[in-house]
C-alpha cells in the first residue's frame, strides 16, 4: 500500500523503474519489494540454523569421543573381521563345497600323476560297490525250505 | 484403630484354611505318576542287542557257528568275554516281553526279506556258548538264566507264524534244549527248579495253524493279487500253472480245501500226519497250481514242529529224572510212538530216545551229560 506522506516518484526514478522492470522477469511492484525485504530482514534466522546445525554436529562429535562409544567403535573394530573371514568359509552350499572339493582333489591328483588319479577313481568304485546292497544272503518268507542253522 | 475379626469371620476363614490344608495330601494323591511301561515288543530288543554284536569279527563268528562243539578254552574264551553286559539286558528283556512283532511287510508277498534271521542265530549261539561257559565254571544259575532267554529268543524268532521263520526257531530252540541236556545233571537242585519253572513261562512262540494260514495267504490271494495286478510280470506264473490268468486264478482258488485239511493236521500225532499227509497231497496233485504253492513244503514244518515238540517232552521229562529217579521215565509218554521215552545210562548221564525220526532220519534223541557227536536234526 502507498504511504500518503511519502513524495511522489520523481521522473528519473519512474525510468529507472521501467528499465528495471523490462529487465528483470520479476513483478517489482510494492508487494515484491516488501517480499523481497522481509527476505533479506530474515536471512539473520537461516544464519541461526547453520549455527544450531554445528552446534548440534559439535556435541555429536564429543559423545563420540566418550567412553560408551568408544567401546561400541572397538567392539566393531574387533567382529568385524571375524565375521568377514568365517562368512566366506562357512558350508552355506555344501554339494558346491564337495563340487569344488572333489575338482581340487582331482587336480592335484593329475598335477601328481595319472596314476594317483586312477587310484582315487578305484577307491570311488569300490565305495560305490559297497553302497549296494546286497540281499543275496537274506532269507524271504517264501523260503519254507530254507537250511535250517 | 485395631481391627478384630469376628466370630464368624474366624470359623469361615479357619475352615477355610483347614479345607487347604486337609485338600494338598489328596490332590497328591491323585496325581498320575509315571510309571515305565512294560517291554511290549521283544523285536525291538533283540534288534538293540544285534546292535552291539559289530565288535565280533568272522573268526569270532565262526567260534559262535560252532558253540556246541568248540572247546571253551582259547578263542573261545576270547568271545565269551566280549559278550557285553548290554547284550544280555536286552536279550532278556526280551525274554520277557509281552509280544514279538518283527514288523514283517508281508503284503511283498514271498520276496519280504528276514534278515532277522541271520543275526538271531548268532545272537542264540552266542548266548548258549556263554551258557556252556557258565556250566563248566560250575556257575548253574546264570547258566540257565542264559539257556532260558536264549529259548525265549528262539520262540519269539516264529512268533510272526511265518513258515521259513518258525523253522528257523524250532533249530535254534533245540540248540538250547540240547545245551540245557549238557549240563543238566551236574545242576543244583534249585537251578534245577529254575529251569523247570522257566519252561513254563516261555513265550508261545509261532502257531502251526496260523502259520499255514500266512502260507495260504502268500500262495494264494497274493499271487491272485499279483497275477491281477501285474499281468506281464506274471507270465512266468501264468506258464507254470496254467494256460490263462483266468485259469491260474481258478486252480489257486480250488487250493482253498487243502489248507483247511492241512490245519486239521496240525496238532494231529505224527503217524496220523504221516498217514494222510501224502493223501492230501494225492488229492491236489492234478491242479497244477500245487506246484506254484508248493504244498510238499509243509511236510518239513510240520516235521520240525513234531521233532521239538518231543525234544521240549524229553528236556521235561530229564528233569524229572534227575530231581527224582529213573523210574520217573515210565510216565512220560513218547508223542511219536505208543509208550515212554526209551532211558538208557551212559558213562556221563543217560540218553532219552523217542520213535520219531528227524529230518535226517535218525531216531530223536536227548543226550544228557554231555555234548553230542553230532547237532540235533543234523
Amino acid at each position: 500500500m502507498n504511504d500518503p506522506h511519502q513524495a511522489p516518484p520523481s521522473s528519473e526514478q519512474l525510468a529507472l523503474e521501467a528499465q528495471l522492470r523490462s529487465m528483470l522477469p520479476i513483478d517489482l511492484s510494492t508487494d515484491s519489494q516488501i517480499s523481497i525485504k522481509s527476505r533479506l530482514e530474515r536471512r539473520p534466522t537461516s544464519f541461526h540454523h547453520v549455527q544450531c546445525v554445528a552446534a548440534i554436529a559439535a556435541c555429536a562429535l564429543i559423545a563420540m569421543s566418550l567412553p560408551v562409544f568408544q567401546h561400541a567403535r572397538n567392539q566393531q573394530r574387533v567382529t568385524r573381521p571375524i565375521r568377514s573371514r568365517y562368512s566366506s568359509t562357512l558350508p552355506i552350499d555344501v554339494a558346491n563345497d564337495e563340487k569344488q572339493f572333489a575338482i581340487a582333489t582331482y587336480s592335484n591328483a593329475l598335477a601328481q600323476s595319472p596314476a594317483s588319479l586312477n587310484a582315487i577313481l578305484e577307491r570311488q568304485s569300490r565305495k560305490a560297490e559297497c553302497d549296494e546292497v546286497d540281499d543275496s544272503q537274506i532269507p524271504r518268507t517264501g523260503d519254507l525250505s530254507i537250511a535250517t542253522p | 484403630m485395631k481391627r478384630t475379626l469376628s466370630p464368624r469371620a474366624s470359623f469361615v476363614l479357619g475352615s477355610l484354611m483347614a479345607a487347604v490344608v486337609l485338600g494338598a495330601p489328596a490332590s497328591e494323591s491323585n496325581r498320575e505318576l509315571f510309571e515305565p511301561p512294560p517291554v511290549s515288543n521283544a523285536a525291538l530288543q533283540y534288534w538293540q542287542a544285534n546292535h552291539f554284536l559289530y565288535h565280533l569279527d568272522a573268526a569270532q563268528k565262526k567260534v559262535i557257528e560252532d558253540f556246541d562243539t568248540v572247546p571253551l578254552d582259547g578263542p573261545a574264551a576270547a568271545v565269551i568275554a566280549k559278550r557285553d553286559d548290554l547284550i544280555l539286558q536286552y536279550v532278556r528283556r526280551g525274554a520277557h516281553a509281552k509280544s514279538c512283532d518283527w514288523g514283517i511287510p508281508l503284503g511283498e508277498g514271498p520276496s519280504a526279506l528276514l534278515p532277522q534271521l541271520n543275526w538271531l542265530r548268532v545272537l542264540c549261539d552266542f548266548q548258549l556258548l556263554c551258557a556252556r561257559g557258565e556250566l563248566r565254571n560250575g556257575n548253574g544259575q546264570p547258566a540257565v538264566e542264559d539257556i532260558l532267554s536264549a529259548m525265549a529268543l528262539a520262540r519269539n524268532t516264529g512268533a510272526d507264524n511265518i513258515g521259513v521263520e518258525m523253522r528257523v526257531a524250532y533249530a535254534l530252540e533245540n540248540h538250547a534244549i540240547q545245551i540245557a541236556a549238557s549240563g543238566l545233571n551236574h545242576l543244583k537242585p534249585a537251578s534245577l527248579q529254575t529251569l523247570q519253572s522257566g519252561l513254563d513261562q516261555l513265550p508261545p512262540g509261532g502257531s502251526m495253524k496260523r502259520a499255514i494260514r500266512v502260507e495260504q495267504y502268500l500262495a494264494q490271494r497274493w499271487t491272485i493279487q499279483f497275477i491281477k495286478s501285474s499281468p506281464p510280470k506274471a507270465d512266468a506264473i501264468i506258464k507254470t500253472a496254467g494256460d490263462t490268468q483266468e485259469q491260474i486264478i481258478s486252480n489257486l482258488e480250488k487250493l482253498g480245501p487243502f489248507y483247511d485239511q492241512l490245519e486239521q493236521l496240525a496238532d494231529a500225532p505224527i503217524k496220523e500226519f504221516d498217514a494222510r499227509f501224502p493223501v492230501l497231497l494225492q488229492q491236489f496233485k492234478s491242479n497244477p497250481a500245487s506246484q506254484l504253492a508248493r504244498l510238499e513244503q509243509f511236510s518239513l514244518l510240520y516235521k520240525d514242529h513234531a521233532a521239538t515238540d518231543v525234544r521240549r517232552k524229553m528236556l521235561r521229562a530229564a528233569i524229572e529224572i534227575i530231581r527224582h529217579r529213573p523210574d520217573s521215565v515210565k510216565q512220560t509218554v513218547d508223542p511219536g510212538g505208543n509208550g515212554p521215552f526209551t532211558y538208557r545210562a551212559t558213562a556221563d548221564g543217560f540218553e532219552l530216545r523217542s520213535e520219531l525220526k528227524d529230518a535226517s532220519g535218525a531216531a530223536v534223541t536227548l543226550v544228557v551229560g554231555r555234548q553230542p557227536e553230532t547237532r540235533p536234526g543234523k
